[in-house]
């Protein structure tokens, strides 16, 4: 029966920095794109590949942009470096949004600094739990606020020296050989293995309250199951495929709990054999702000 | 040769600066970061290699320039222990949050000793790591909600005399509190840890 993911860290430059985070409560599918989406904008000013943090960031290239459209020169422009590093972060979101809410289960993110993905600077291994689970719903603030705690009261990155700021940032995730790739804008890489050089780090969620199901599990007279905590997906089994996974995939609730069942019981197996890792099409790349030299704001006396 | 040689070399003098300098960063960062002034009121100007933020308001940087030269001289005397920074609710001064820097000396240094060595960039890293979790640090902790004021104080040897415009105070304490250490940094003279102290809300 799968697990989740335990590894040990080891301490050097060939080693892999691992941290657990516990999650008191169940994060449902849906939530886990924004846990991936504010982990990049945090890891962009962390591993400082942005002058500042990503909402700061937002505000200052939106009233930069006002000022320039009110000069009325929006239209002849090209966008500066700040708008497209704005419109590949978005576009990048919008991918991992997509991907969640279409493919089940995705049990791990690759985040890749670095020139490119064979020749990574850093690399940043985010594993999911993929049992069965009940609980507590967390919201996102919640969860997130609990995920960053742990993650700077640990001094995870441990003020290792940082890539220099422009390093493109790429990312993957770990899914069904069989997905549809192509509406998920993913590139898929058939011969791509996990970084074993540059820095590694390694984030293993795990959440509480797991109930581990046995692979036989009784149907009710009514031949429908009923376990709480999982969210109620659409009652359509004869609508047919999502435009992401394809027909033998698990979408619907009865599917899901025998496909689901199968994972359990394959395991490893089933993600050696069935599951390869897709590039999303977005490559992200910092910018370093450049300030003329004033005068220093503050003097002490 | 000798340029290297003297960006390597720390005096008590350089160190003072170093740590009083960042002390003007982070506290602007902290004011900025928790809302305590409004966004409009900072100016973007870049330190460390990062863009930070700083209080344009002439009031404050009045106030705040008036704290920290003080500071700086007990730092140079290195009879400063901790410099804290107290956000309190308007409505009813509770405590919300206490940033918390203690300051370790190397009381063996003097003006003219010589200098320590240690590498100016490697200092910049360190401070930069810091300035960088103080700011990541709004992700975990609560939204302030209400209008607060911030208070500045600082522990000395017992023996120091504080100019008229300081009192004494008690700590200001944060009843059932959680409390993240962040990193620290050391110019080998002055070491500075940091952490912050946050009430224990129930996660919504």
């Amino acid at each position: 029966m799968a697990g989740p993911s335990i590894f040990s860290s080891r301490h050097g430059s060939t080693g892999v920095q691992a941290l657990n985070i516990c999650l008191e409560g169940v994060v449902p599918t849906s939530e886990r794109s924004g846990m991936i989406n504010d982990l990049v904008k945090y890891l962009l000013y962390e591993r400082g590949q942005i002058p500042m943090t990503y909402d700061q960031l937002k505000d200052v290239i939106s009233v930069e942009t006002k000022k320039i459209c009110e000069n009325d020169k929006c239209k002849s422009r090209s966008l500066n470096c700040h708008e497209v590093f704005l419109q590949d972060i978005e576009a990048l979101f919008s991918t991992v949004n997509y991907v969640f809410a279409n493919v089940v289960p995705v049990r791990k993110i690759l985040v890749i600094f670095g020139p490119s993905i064979i020749c990574p600077k850093e690399s940043f291994m985010i594993n999911f739990p993929t049992e069965f689970y009940e609980g507590t719903i967390l919201s996102h603030k919640c969860c997130m606020r609990k995920v960053f705690r742990q993650l700077i009261a640990k001094n995870f990155l441990d003020n290792t020296k940082s890539p220099n700021s422009g390093t493109s940032l790429f990312l993957l995730f770990w899914a069904p050989r069989s997905c549809n790739y192509e509406a998920a804008r993913l590139l898929p890489k058939l011969s791509f293995n996990a970084p074993n050089r540059g820095l590694r780090f390694l984030i293993n969620f795990t959440f509480s309250h797991i109930v581990n199901r046995s692979p036989n599990i009784s149907l009710t007279t009514d031949d429908k199951i009923d376990i709480s905590g999982i969210e109620l997906l659409d009652d359509s089994l004869e609508d047919g495929p999502s435009d992401f996974n394809t027909a033998s995939s698990p979408l619907h609730k009865s599917t899901c709990v025998a496909d689901a069942t199968s994972c359990l019981e394959n395991g490893d197996q089933t993600e050696s054999d069935d599951y390869i890792w897709y590039q999303s099409s977005t490559v992200v790349k910092g910018f370093k702000e450049k300030f003329n030299d004033g005068n220093k704001i503050w003097k002490l006396s | 040769m000798a340029t290297q040689s003297q960006s390597n070399a720390i005096t008590l003098r350089g160190s003072t600066d170093i740590v009083a300098d960042f002390f003007v960063y982070g506290i602007n960062s902290i004011l900025y970061q928790r809302g305590i002034y409004a966004p409009e009121t900072f100016t973007h100007t870049q330190k460390y290699g990062l863009t930070m933020l700083v209080t344009a308001n002439d009031e404050l940087k009045y106030y705040l320039n008036n704290i920290l030269s003080d500071v700086k001289e007990w730092l140079f005397k290195m009879t400063v222990q901790k410099l804290v920074i107290v956000i309190k609710s308007l409505d009813n001064g509770e405590v919300l949050e206490r940033w918390q820097f203690n300051v370790e000396c190397d009381k063996t240094v003097t003006e003219t000793s010589a200098p320590k060595m240690k590498n100016e960039s490697e200092i910049q890293q360190e401070i930069k790591g810091v300035i960088r979790q103080i700011t990541a640090s709004v992700t975990f902790l609560p939204l302030i909600e209400c209008r607060c004021s911030f208070d500045i104080l600082v522990y000395t040897d017992k023996d120091v005399s504080a100019p008229a415009t300081w009192s004494e105070t008690g700590p200001a304490l944060i009843e059932n509190s959680q409390e993240v250490r962040l990193r620290s940094f050391s110019t080998t003279i002055h070491k500075v840890d940091t952490m912050v102290a946050y009430k224990n809300v129930a996660d919504l």
